[in-house]
């Protein structure tokens, strides 16, 4: 994402070099580690039980939840979900062609894309009722049952085996859009707003398409990228929706329910990881090798459009091999301590722990943006949506303040994020262990390779992160 | 001087070395409790040998 936009809005992750850090960027990834094997040493000896595995949903009080969930509401937040889908093809499709003056590139891959994050996280499946597909299926499915007398039934059921598959498609759909599609190159901006709209028009057809063969909900569950994508952020809220009711649950307990067998669970929790690895590493660490293969398949020098994709997609493709293969590395090893289960049952057992790791790479690698960014999105892109000079809401003249925090700054929230990403992760696996194993000893041991994998993670984002900013 | 100049592209080791020795720290101590298990299990068998050597020969006993 920042390949296309770093074009047009000169900010990656950061803007200037960092300086002055007390101690060497590595060294950060050292003490990084060390913060992991105290944490890991204080779940051993202080965390017996389980505390994550109930689900503890204390419902808020009902003039609370109908206030907040009603046929009102829903519409309401239906429409606006309607209506910012439709700004961002009007103005891809109509505005101008310079990315950062168009409302639709901002708004898509920073408030869309990583904002909705922020909100599930924050307050639980914040998409759901903004979802505009679900919103227009629902309005279509209403003025049925008003003509018809009954409800329209899904044509066909969905397979089982299908499960999260294809949401998990879409989300490698997505990311090649924006980091392969969209990567520059050193000759034109591949991803134009145009493009977006484009992308967005034939995303909303095939959204239409699986509601109406295999009914709104279960395709919203189950094979809608975003929808599941946002879902599986909003376990880790301390809000969420059970039987019509809005309560409170404890904090990251939601996770341990979301892979529950599902097909395609774990493969998505490590695409989101792999996806950002490969944005954070393509700017860094893979920028140098990327662009050689690009050349030597174009045969010259700048290489071309098509051989810099190319390039990107294999190397796509190998990043998100190596975090498959990490990952299950660890678990094969966690296999090790007792046979009891499969590696793949184990896999699906640990999995959820790694959500949090994907949200701490979401923020290290984005934070900065999301904070730059912004500003533009609530001013001048706010105002004139088309950059045709327009200015509705008096805000056009607004800018982007780069002064609003420093470079070391971001640094110091890019580490943080990871190491509260990773120990929180590290909690989350041993807290299941515990469940698994029954047995202190045992679950330690199992953890001493989840350990390690969350050392791994650590130091691949902080070295990236220092590759990509130094 | 060569080596000096392409000193950054080598910089991946140093946030490898945390990794390293963790997991050096695992299979040592992975190591150490299957010994220990092992000869905890040999302890066992001799345990076992001797009481059933014993049970033989109070068995032998008149």
């Amino acid at each position: 994402m920042t390949d296309l936009l770093s074009q047009v809005l000169v900010v990656g992750h950061a803007l200037v070099g960092r300086q002055d850090l007390p101690i060497p960027e590595w060294l950060f990834a050292w003490a990084a580690s060390l913060v992991l094997i105290i944490s890991f040493v204080a779940l051993t000896l202080a965390w017996h039980r389980p505390r994550f595995e109930a689900a503890r949903f204390r419902p808020l009080r009902e003039s609370v939840s109908r206030a907040l969930l009603n046929p009102l509401t829903e519409t309401l937040a239906g429409a606006v979900g309607v209506f910012l889908l439709a700004v961002v093809v009007w103005s891809g499709l109509e505005g101008t062609e310079a990315p950062d003056r168009n409302f639709t590139v901002t708004f898509v891959f920073v408030t869309f894309w990583l904002g909705m994050v922020v909100a599930s996280v924050l307050f639980g499946d914040a998409f759901h009722p903004f979802n505009p597909w679900r919103a227009i299926a629902g309005a279509v499915g209403g003025l049925f049952r008003l003509v018809a007398g009954q409800r329209a039934p899904a044509p066909l059921s969905y397979p089982e085996r299908w499960g999260r598959w294809p949401a998990a498609g879409g989300l490698v759909a997505f990311g090649w859009l924006e980091l392969v599609y969209g990567q520059a190159g050193f000759q034109t901006v591949g991803l134009t707003p145009q493009s977006i709209a484009t992308a967005t028009l034939v995303y909303s057809a095939y959204t239409f398409a699986g509601m109406g063969v295999f009914g709104r909900e279960t395709w919203l569950e189950r094979g809608e990228t975003f929808s599941v994508y946002f879902g599986m952020f909003a376990s880790l809220a301390p809000l969420a929706v059970e039987e019509g009711r809005l309560g409170r649950r404890r904090p990251l307990s939601g996770a341990t329910r979301w892979v529950a067998g599902i097909p395609g669970s774990v493969s998505l929790v490590l695409l989101a990881i792999a996806i950002t690895t490969f944005d954070g590493a393509g700017e860094g660490a893979l920028a140098s090798p990327i662009s050689s293969l690009a050349e030597s398949l174009a045969g010259q020098t700048p290489a071309t459009v098509g051989a810099t994709r190319i390039a990107n997609t294999v190397f796509l493709g190998l990043t998100i091999a190596f975090v498959f293969a990490l990952f299950w590395a660890g678990i094969y090893g966690m296999h090790s301590v007792r046979r009891g289960d499969t590696t793949r049952r184990l896999g699906e057992r640990f999995a959820h722990a790694f959500i949090p790791i994907a949200l701490a790479y979401l923020v290290a690698h984005y934070f900065s943006l999301v904070l730059f960014q912004e500003q533009a999105q609530f001013t001048f892109l706010l105002s004139d949506p088309l950059g045709d000079g327009s200015d509705i809401f008096g805000t056009a003249g607004g800018g982007i303040d780069y002064g609003a925090i420093s470079a070391n700054g971001i640094w110091y929230v890019q580490v943080g994020a990871l190491v509260v990403g990773h120990v929180t992760a590290l909690v989350l696996g041993h807290d299941r262990a515990l469940r698994v194993y029954g047995d202190t000893r045992l679950a330690a041991r199992s953890q001493y390779w989840m350990l390690a994998l969350m050392v791994g993670f650590t130091s691949l984002g902080l070295y990236l992160l220092s590759q990509a900013n130094g | 001087m060569l080596v000096v100049a392409h000193a950054g592209h080598y910089i991946w080791v140093l946030y490898a070395i945390p990794v390293a020795i963790v997991l050096a720290s695992i299979v040592r101590s992975i190591l150490r409790e299957r010994g220990k298990e092992g000869s905890d299990a040999g302890h066992t068998t001799d345990a076992e040998d001797r009481d059933e050597a014993g049970q033989g020969q109070a068995d032998a006993r008149p």
